[in-house]
């Protein structure tokens, strides 16, 4: 080929060498957020405990952030344990919300008549409050794990089904031709091409609905539950247990907090996830 | 540097030089909210195996239209069109397609974009694996093949689709506009490219462009096509010695070929003075 060409390889050469620098300056960067996480929460928090000292708030009101990690040390089984039945709760709604979510969104992108169908009636609940229909569904299931995964179902597969659609909407019409051209079943075409491709836009809906799942499950506990964090908050609420009220917050964010981290981690090792996952990685810490 | 050795091709005798493809009556009208729109108004056209031939017309034309009708990806409201002999029904599998844009898929490396049409066809992924570092290398992306396409240069990348559809030795290879998007200098090299490429090959190619030298600087013949409805108003055979060269473009046949078209386009209201 010719000098054009060689010039272009040139170019290209020297930026595919800087591919491992570039990973090493991220990795680097999500470390040096994760060090500004931290600062920033210890300032806050440190901020807090000398503010409220000084101003001698009441305890039953806003309690100190030392007087929270008491209650944190002191309660520990007990945040533990029901910690376990909220997780369990958001797990199996998010699992669910997931698969139904995708299913859905399959069927919106591939068949015209259910769209027009479904896409209205999908809409039209979200209008409803959750937390509205929640004591219905006490009724109809009892105070079992069934009703919270309800819960966390309507509340958490609505982005699912939002952003799963506009991913496999989204191909390009000439990428699906050329594999027809090749031969492609349309499973074929789904796996090797519309999949793969709605990656990114998927897992944005499924960040969106694990950190929806955790207020499901606490919804779902505030109208009838025997156990959970959710039923622990309203206890400690009875009791005017503020310090442990904040102790069960903390660890609230704390679970949605690690559970985004889980899937934006299960993103990472996903084909698909590419060039996009730069941009995500942008936004997030952006958001932080 | 393209020898049949480096791309480990056939001979020309053994591909059987492509296939004919015979267009006869075709129409297409496309239903819309104010009645129907005509695209394709009655195109017969035959185009012999091995022969390169351009369509050639303003945008929107239906050249693209008669291309994916060829391919089997698009219906036809009327007539019949033989690829080989036989009837197109549905999606043609015997093609290699070039858009105007080169279509890889980001996720998949160079080499793993060329591969899917391996893959899908279910072929022999060794055997095609080194056909397609060769053709990879002789067209100028040696040791790029585990690179991804948002490395690659616009040029580059079209590359790759050409590669994509040339490693699994269709007789037919459809271009739409492939070159449309590049730059003026790189799309001459494409030329070449293409040139030398079909020159050991000896498919059957069908072009579309907006370029009348592009057009006749590569095709044995260039259909020129009429505004909509798509009609086939002129037939130009360009019997210019091969290999052409960029220089042939200023010869004074060369530009009494381009006077002819543009006489075309003039009296068909396409260009006015």
């Amino acid at each position: 080929m010719i000098d054009e060409t060689q010039q272009e390889v040139v170019q290209s050469r020297t930026r595919s060498s800087s591919e491992a620098g570039a990973r090493r300056r991220r990795l680097l960067r999500s470390l040096r957020t994760l060090g500004e996480v931290v600062i920033g929460l210890t300032l806050i928090t440190a901020a807090a405990e000398v503010i409220l000292r000084v101003l001698d708030v009441p305890t039953f009101l806003v309690p100190t952030p030392t007087r929270v990690a008491d209650s944190f040390f002191m309660n520990w089984q007990l945040l533990w344990t029901n910690s376990l039945v909220t997780l369990k709760e958001v797990l199996l709604g998010f699992i669910v919300a997931a698969a139904g979510g995708f299913v859905l969104a399959v069927m919106i992108a591939y068949v015209p008549l259910l769209r027009r169908l479904l896409y209205p009636v999908i809409v039209a609940s979200q209008t409803i409050p959750k937390i509205a229909i929640a004591p219905l569904l006490i009724v109809w299931f009892g105070f079992g794990l069934a009703p919270k995964i309800i819960v966390v179902f309507l509340i958490a597969f609505f982005p699912v089904v939002i952003a799963s659609t506009v991913g496999l909407k989204s191909v390009d019409e000439n990428m699906l031709h050329l594999v027809r051209s090749m031969g492609a079943s349309a499973f074929q075409a789904f796996y090797k091409v519309r999949l793969v491709h709605a990656v990114p836009s998927i897992f944005s809906g499924l960040k969106i609905a694990i950190t929806l799942s955790v207020v499901g499950a606490i919804v779902g506990e505030f109208v009838g539950a025997d156990a959970g964090l959710g039923y622990l908050l309203l206890i400690a609420n009875g009791q005017l247990d503020t310090p442990l009220m904040f102790a069960a917050v903390v660890v609230l964010s704390l679970m949605g907090v690690v559970l985004f981290a889980v899937v934006s981690s299960i993103e990472q090792i996903t084909p698909g996830h590419l060039r996009d996952a730069e941009v995500t990685d942008e936004v997030t810490s952006a958001t932080l | 540097m393209l020898s049949r050795q480096v791309i480990g091709l056939p001979n020309a005798a053994e591909l059987g030089a492509g296939v004919s493809v015979t267009f006869n009556n075709v129409t297409k009208v496309y239903p819309s909210r104010d009645g129907s729109i005509e695209a394709v108004d009655d195109v017969s056209l035959d185009v012999g195996r091995g022969e390169f031939v351009s369509l050639v017309g303003p945008s929107g034309c239906g050249k693209t239209t008669l291309l994916m009708m060829a391919a089997g990806l698009k219906s036809r409201t009327g007539g019949e069109i033989l690829v080989g002999g036989q009837r197109v029904e549905g999606p043609q599998t015997n093609t290699g397609i070039v858009f105007q844009d080169p279509t890889l898929l980001p996720w998949r490396s160079v080499l793993e974009n060329v591969m899917l049409q391996v893959e899908i066809r279910k072929l022999d992924r060794d055997r095609f694996r080194k056909r397609a570092l060769k053709l990879l290398e002789s067209t100028g992306l040696g040791g790029f093949e585990s690179s991804y396409p948002h490395e690659l240069s616009g040029g580059m990348r079209q590359r790759v689709s050409l590669v994509r559809a040339l490693i699994h030795e269709p007789p037919l290879l459809l271009m739409d506009e492939p070159f449309g998007a590049l730059d003026a200098i790189t799309r001459d090299q494409m030329n070449i490219d293409i040139q030398k490429l079909w020159m050991e090959q000896r498919q059957t190619v069908l072009f579309v462009t907006h370029s009348v030298s592009e057009a006749l600087f590569l095709s044995d013949r260039v259909l020129v096509i009429s505004p909509r409805p798509a009609r086939i108003d002129m037939e130009l055979a360009v019997e210019l010695p091969r290999p052409r060269k960029l220089s042939d473009r200023e010869s004074p046949d060369f530009g009494r070929l381009v006077g002819e078209v543009r006489d075309v386009f003039l009296s068909r209201g396409v260009l006015r003075q």
